[in-house]
């Protein structure tokens, strides 16, 4: 909130993905969707240690919304089967690199798809917990579902809402004690938010890639998008009149 | 779920789409035609006209730029209110305009004069023109932070709502010192107020408590001047809005040309296809 105040850092805190165009790819090359998710994984952790390489606290990436997340059993499938690829780099690799990791979402509604996974999941978070850098994972979120859960926080903290400001409400949401995010990469050319982070980003650059889907996401690409956010901060530190 | 049947013709399909952006016609239409060729939209209202249409005028450089060269402004003035004008004309029932954030009050004094000043001018402007195009305007936002030597402001606004409360064509809502997130928190004070409980809280809930619930959400965001962000415009409502970032496009140059292009764009299911918006309509407006 600060883009005039502020000297707002050339390298952003807090980035997000939004890996869409998954089943296009998957279409496109006449390939699985399980095979699919798991090139958009490798994608999508090569894009993680880059980022964090180059200076950034802190990456969420999407995996389900709670709009498409019931879709039928054959899609939640190739998901989980993602997501437990991915879980097994978390725990592996994070405690010694120093990542912590998250998950944000309505975690008692999984509990219902997949039982088991929210126990990987525990135990991903808790391997991890003393990690400087954060990866977050949203599953089954979205920011007015966040905004209920919020709501029903504040109620089980005794109130508190005389005064709120919208800083004292960030505290009671999935991302409580996280940056805002900055920058926003989209893949596969949907202009949208999706009910991605309502509430956290409503002072993030929006970048939407047109001509990529997920699993061709490269090191360049990265590279570029975080000149580009550098370029615009510096025209934001402009002087004022 | 591999259909490798269709490959073939989604590869064909993935190719003709660049292709056939890159070869739009010069000229518009002055209306959206009747059926979308592909309507593809996902609006909240599952039509290709848009219900809601929210304008965001830079909040930074270019609009500041503009507080100093009054021709300027009035131009862009005059564009916006052109733009509702084909907008409500296309069938839908509500624009915003937003052309004040709350950021602005961290700018110089001096500049916070004239500005406030044109602010002042803008609503006496768009009351005449939303008397001519029948509409109903509702300024959103809040007035306690209005300092009492910018009064004129709040007079405005009084006028402008009183004078156009019958209109029922359409609504021109004109956030002042609007921020979404505190439209938010207002929301949740209300609800608790209300004594929603923890256990009845749903989004329906939050959503009849934020400022005008008769509002729909906007199906189009367009924001003109570069930003690439939302800067706290609709911050609930705006979830799942097409948007629209013009970086090529400054606020006096948003043509009747280029709002059409976004209409129909929107109608075709335009957030799946290929060629940057800004690009694109800098090339074919």
């Amino acid at each position: 909130m600060s883009a005039l105040a502020g000297s707002p850092s050339p390298v952003p805190r807090h980035v997000v993905l939004v890996p869409d165009g998954n089943r296009r790819w998957a279409r496109l090359h006449g390939v699985s969707l399980a095979e699919t998710y798991t090139r958009s994984v490798l994608a999508i952790n090569r894009t993680i240690d880059q980022l964090i390489d180059r200076g950034v606290e802190c990456v969420s990436g999407w995996a389900t919304s709670d709009k498409t997340e019931m879709r039928s059993q054959d899609d939640i499938k190739p998901v989980m089967k993602a997501l437990r690829a991915f879980l097994h780099v978390v725990t592996t690799t994070y405690p010694k690199r120093g990542i912590r990791f998250r998950v944000v979402g309505a975690r008692d509604r999984l509990d219902a798809v997949d039982d088991l996974i929210c126990r990987e999941i525990e135990v991903a978070e808790k391997e991890t917990q003393d990690g400087r850098a954060t990866v977050i994972v949203l599953l089954d979120y979205g920011s007015r579902d966040e905004l209920v859960r919020a709501y029903r926080r504040l109620h089980a903290a005794g109130g508190g809402f005389a005064g709120l400001t919208p800083e004292g409400l960030a505290g009671f949401l999935d991302t409580g004690g996280l940056p805002d995010p900055d920058l926003i990469i989209r893949s596969g050319g949907c202009y949208r938010l999706s009910g991605l982070y309502g509430f956290q980003s409503t002072n993030a650059e929006i970048r939407v890639l047109d001509d990529v889907l997920m699993p061709d996401f490269t090191a360049d690409m990265v590279d570029e998008l975080l000149a580009r956010y550098a370029q615009g901060t510096e025209r934001a530190q402009q002087p004022m009149r | 779920m591999s259909e490798g049947k269709h490959s073939a013709r989604d590869r064909r399909a993935h190719r003709d789409r660049g292709r056939r952006l890159k070869t739009l016609p010069q000229t518009l239409p002055r209306a959206i035609p009747g059926g979308a060729e592909t309507p593809r939209s996902k609006g909240s209202g599952g039509s290709d006209i848009p219900r809601h249409v929210c304008i965001i005028a830079d909040g930074n450089a270019s609009w500041a730029r503009m507080v100093e060269d009054r021709a300027l402004y009035d131009r862009a003035l005059a564009r916006f209110a052109d733009a509702v004008d084909r907008i409500v004309e296309c069938g839908s029932a509500c624009v915003t305009i937003s052309m004040f954030s709350k950021i602005d009050w961290l700018r110089a004094r001096e500049h916070l004069d004239r500005l406030m000043d044109l602010v002042g001018d803008s609503i006496g402007y768009l009351t005449a023109r939303s008397r001519d195009g029948g509409y109903r305007m509702k300024r959103i936002g809040t007035l306690d932070r209005l300092p009492e030597r910018y009064d004129r402001v709040a007079e405005a606004f009084a006028a402008a709502e009183a004078e156009t409360s019958a209109a029922s064509r359409a609504t021109l809502v004109v956030p002042f010192d609007y921020s979404g997130r505190e439209e938010i928190c207002r929301a949740f004070v209300r609800m608790n107020a209300a004594g929603i409980t923890a256990e009845a809280v749903d989004e329906a809930s939050i959503r009849t408590h934020l400022d005008e619930k008769d509002v729909p959400d906007p199906d189009i965001v367009i924001r003109v001047g570069g930003g690439l962000r939302l800067s706290d415009v609709y911050t609930f409502q705006s979830d799942y809005s097409t948007l629209f970032f013009l970086e090529n496009v400054t606020p006096p140059d948003l043509t009747l040309g280029i709002v059409d292009r976004i209409l129909q764009e929107h109608a075709r299911g335009y957030y799946y296809s290929q060629g940057r918006p800004s690009e694109f309509i800098a090339r074919a407006g």
